[in-house]
């Protein structure tokens, strides 16, 4: 999709990937009301991986009623059968995919205890699925399983408001930010807070996502310093700073850690994005103006392929393939499997050829393992028997 | 199917339900049945092959595997199992291991049923094509022994790690015990329906031409536990740990990710005294004046325990021959033979190597690692002098129970004892920067032990007088002077175990010695 400004359509205030069974990818995206002939949204559209292009068409659409508001964040479950929006009027709401790609419905339901509670600035799934967080405009963080809704966490004044929020990788703890520069961590399964992160006093932390490969235990942080944004790391058993780097050039205004935990991205609010490799903290992609002039409101890693999803009010929303190496495909290993095995089959088919001495056979004219004939004195075969081996003595 | 798999990781970690626990057991076991049952079986026919291929007319004693010949059939899957494991150490760098996996687990299951196959009808090609196959196999089992260590320690719960790792571990030893199992079963099954004379009556005879199934057979079946293990492990979810925190490795992982970041400035110049204090390399005069000795231990003691534990479990038939358990081959047919050496063995497995394992996992976290190591092989050495020296003794027929029961505490005290004790003694004693690379040389000295003795014993144990060698064979130094041999290595053994240091209740930390660099400094 391109540029939507002369459409008839609402501005994209979110999105999301949704993995689909048999690496199918979707995605979710809202739309605001925009006078009175455009309602709010939610559409559906699917992602061709050949073309890095999403459908022209929705696959399916749902609308919002005008007393619902505008969709305000979307969080998708990890099973990708369903997902739940964040309204405008201060409900959360549930969305269940119905059907094939070819009939799709979105199925909408209420969620008792996420009504009426304040618009909530950012909401997400913890990465097993079992857990659900919401954090408000106005501090309040709410920490649930799902699906049985029981409350882990009821914090009315956990924060000023909101800025970001993340779930570790194995759903042990929740990092969440303020828009006051501070950042704390909560220990999930006892629903109690842990620590909060250093910082000088010029230090704003705002963003934050847990490392999602295993054998990294990060939390990195998108760390404003006065006019600059960098990049900390800090250890999680700990929760001691390892170190910052300064990776995108203007204010970030929002990150994303791809599935594999191999890349980071951040975008900026003048509508930059720059792709990190995780393992050196390397800028492996830098586009500049992807919106141009426009704050990146969401960015995240498409869960199977090196493509990003970002969108920002002014320019809708954009599927960007990365100047990333290319991973190893599967197949390219099977090639170089074969080929290590015919090279085998070589070395092994040449020993054969020349490994009479090494196998060393006795000459017996009978072998256990072949059927025996029982020779006949003095008839003629017998006499071609012995023709053919020689003396019996030898 | 997505909602199913993200539920059982949550599961592992609640820790409630024992059945997900007794799951991850399974599951991560399978990989170390599977290694186990493969690598292990071929001991199982290797008689048999030579009484098939290698019958020579007129000899008083069945055909048995030349020198070469028979060490080229142990030993190539060992050589598999080192390329393989360089390889998919290699590959496992470059894309993950997840990805691997199903890799090394697709080459087990095709080469196991390959190995029962021949490319040809004569002795010759069946031989070549085996020891392609099992050089194959041993490849993929390099592969998957790494991989079946990562998964046991992702899917370990936080708070029964140490257990949970031994038990996984303990699957090996049911990997032995279902090759011993099954090839009973097979070899009753062709006894039965073919029956024949023993070799002394009729050389020829007591070899039935489906005796060429049975070997094909027993090595065909160690697909189905690839397979099953392949299948068990596509329906896990992806890794949702962070393995660092599971293997202590947070100290690396943390040095690692600050040499690409920009530090915090500090004026103080005690900071760069300590970042040079903890800089030193692998290898280099502060690495081997701090752990030079725990190195050699760690490396020396996996190293002699391979020679013992490899050798005596390839080779205990020939074992059980010389003191009469096992009948003299020319008074069997070939099928009997096969019966006989499996149910010996599957004894040993059930009495000792199994409960070996049990016991360890009870007690390791409890009397320590050092005192188990020292405790086995002090009793290894005690039980295998007593072997030796009286060895006239045990060759009378009516003390060969006395023989077997002195023989089976031995591989009790292997299990229960080094085998153990040095697969996880490197994994703890080193410093975050070089664990994982100690304990890679480490394991490769017991591969390295693995190999001399596979090989080496072979020879060794050989008659004495060259009449009464088996065929091919140049005269060795009897049973009798190998279990010497073997009780010598274990006094080295023992010895070398007091150089690495005891690693329960203490931390990674306090046993590496970084904590004495902080406070030097």
């Amino acid at each position: 999709m391109g540029n939507d400004a002369g459409s008839p359509q609402g501005p994209v205030t979110c999105g999301s990937w949704i993995r689909r069974p048999e690496n199918l990818n979707l995605v979710v995206l809202g739309r605001s009301r925009r006078g009175n002939s455009c309602p709010s949204l939610l559409e559906i559209f699917s992602f061709d991986p050949k073309t890095t292009s999403l459908s022209t068409c929705p696959l399916t659409t749902y609308v919002l009623e005008a007393e619902e508001g505008d969709p305000v964040a979307i969080a998708v479950h990890p099973s990708g059968d369903d997902f739940v929006c964040a309204l405008s009027n201060g409900s959360c709401k549930l969305f269940e995919l119905y059907g094939r790609e070819t009939n799709m419905k979105l199925l909408a339901k209420e969620l008792a205890p996420l009504q009426g509670i304040g618009p909530q600035k950012c909401i997400a799934f913890s990465v097993d699925g079992s857990k659900f967080a919401a954090g408000g405009l106005d501090g309040h963080l709410r920490i649930m399983e799902w699906p049985s809704m029981r409350v882990i966490l009821d914090e009315p004044r956990a924060h000023k408001s909101v800025r970001d929020m993340d779930f570790s990788l194995d759903s042990e703890f929740l990092a969440s930010t303020s828009t006051d520069g501070s950042a704390r961590i909560w220990k999930i399964e006892d629903g109690v807070p842990l620590t909060t992160l250093s910082r000088n006093s010029d230090e704003k932390i705002e963003l934050c996502r847990f490392s999602m490969d295993g054998t990294k235990p990060f939390l990195f942080c998108s760390v404003q310093k006065g006019d600059t944004s960098v990049t900390a790391v800090y250890e999680i058993s700990t929760w001691n700073k390892i170190g910052h780097k300064r990776l995108i050039r203007k204010s970030a205004s929002v990150m994303s850690i791809s599935h594999d935990g191999k890349y980071l991205s951040l975008g900026s609010k003048d509508g930059d994005i720059c792709v990190v490799e995780v393992k050196k903290m390397q800028i492996y992609h830098y586009s500049k103006r992807l919106h141009l002039g426009t704050n990146i409101a969401y960015l995240e890693f498409c869960p199977g392929e090196r493509v990003l999803l970002t969108t920002s009010v002014e320019w809708g929303a954009l599927v960007t393939k990365l100047t990333v190496p290319k991973d190893w495909k599967e197949w390219q290993i099977y090639l170089v499997l074969l080929g290590l095995f015919l090279a085998s089959a070589v070395a092994f088919y040449i020993f054969f050829e020349n490994s009479d001495s090494f196998w060393n056979f006795p000459m017996g004219k009978d072998q256990p393992a072949r059927p025996r004939f029982k020779p006949v004195l003095k008839d003629p075969q017998s006499y071609d028997d012995q023709n053919i081996w020689g003396p019996v003595d030898m | 199917m997505g909602k199913e798999q993200v539920q059982v990781l949550n599961a592992l970690d609640v820790a409630k339900t024992q059945w997900y626990h007794f799951t991850a057991i399974i599951i991560a076991g399978m990989g170390f049945f599977t290694d186990a049952y493969d690598l292990f079986c071929i001991s199982l026919v290797t008689k048999l092959l030579g009484r098939i291929y290698y019958h020579v007319d007129g000899a008083a004693k069945p055909g048995s595997l030349p020198p070469n010949v028979s060490a080229a059939v142990n030993g190539v899957a060992f050589v598999g199992t080192l390329s393989g494991q360089l390889f998919f150490g290699w590959l496992g760098d470059k894309m993950g291991r997840k990805k691997v996996y199903g890799m090394t687990l697709a080459l087990m299951v095709i080469a196991s049923i390959a190995s029962g196959l021949s490319f040809g009808h004569d002795a010759k090609t069946v031989m070549t094509t085996l020891c392609f196959f099992r050089f194959w196999l041993g490849f993929g089992i390099g592969g998957d022994y790494p991989l079946s260590a990562t998964i046991m320690s992702e899917y370990s719960n936080k708070k029964t790690r140490g257990a949970f790792i031994a038990a996984v571990f303990a699957m090996q030893g049911f990997g032995i015990l279902a090759g011993g199992v099954f090839a009973i079963i097979i070899a009753s099954v062709f006894k039965s329906k073919f029956d024949s004379p023993p070799y002394e009556v009729d050389p020829l005879g007591s070899t039935v031409p489906q005796a060429d199934y049975v070997w094909r057979i027993i090595l065909m079946f160690g697909a189905i536990p690839a397979a099953m293990t392949y299948y068990s492990r596509s329906k896990m979810p992806e890794t949702a740990r962070y393995t660092a925190l599971v293997a202590k490795n947070m100290e690396k992982a943390a040095a690692d990710m600050s040499k690409v970041m920009n530090m915090e400035i500090q004026a103080e110049p005690k900071k760069e005294e300590e970042a040079q204090a903890k800089s030193y390399g692998l290898f280099s005069k502060e690495f081997m004046s701090r752990h030079g000795l725990h190195l050699l231990g760690t490396t020396s003691t996996w190293f002699l325990l391979d020679i013992a534990f490899y050798s005596q479990n390839l080779f205990q038939k020939d074992i059980f021959s010389a003191i009469g358990w096992i009948p003299p081959a020319k008074t069997m047919n070939a099928l009997e033979e096969v019966f006989f050496i499996a149910r010996a063995q599957t004894l040993i497995a059930l009495c000792s190597t199994v409960p070996g394992y049990w016991f360890t996992v009870a007690f390791i976290d409890r009397i320590g690692r050092f005192a188990i190591q020292l405790m086995g092989f002090f009793f290894m050495t005690i039980f295998m002098f007593a072997l030796a020296i009286p060895y006239d003794h045990w060759t009378l027929r009516e003390n060969r129970i006395g023989f077997v029961v002195i023989y089976s505490l031995t591989f009790f005290f292997a299990n229960f004892g080094p085998n153990a004790t040095t697969f996880v003694v490197p994994a703890e004693i080193f410093p975050a920067r070089f664990r994982s690379t100690c304990h890679g040389i480490s394991s490769a000295s017991g591969k390295l032990g693995a190999m001399v003795g596979a090989f080496g014993f072979l020879y060794l144990a050989q008659n004495q007088d060259p009449s009464k060698a088996d065929a091919g064979y140049p005269a060795g130094i009897g049973v009798r002077n190998s279990l010497l041999v073997l009780g010598v290595i274990n006094i080295l053994g023992f010895m070398f175990t007091f150089l690495v240091p005891e690693a329960k209740g203490r931390s990674l930390e306090e046993i590496s010695g970084e904590q004495e660099e902080e406070t030097k400094v």
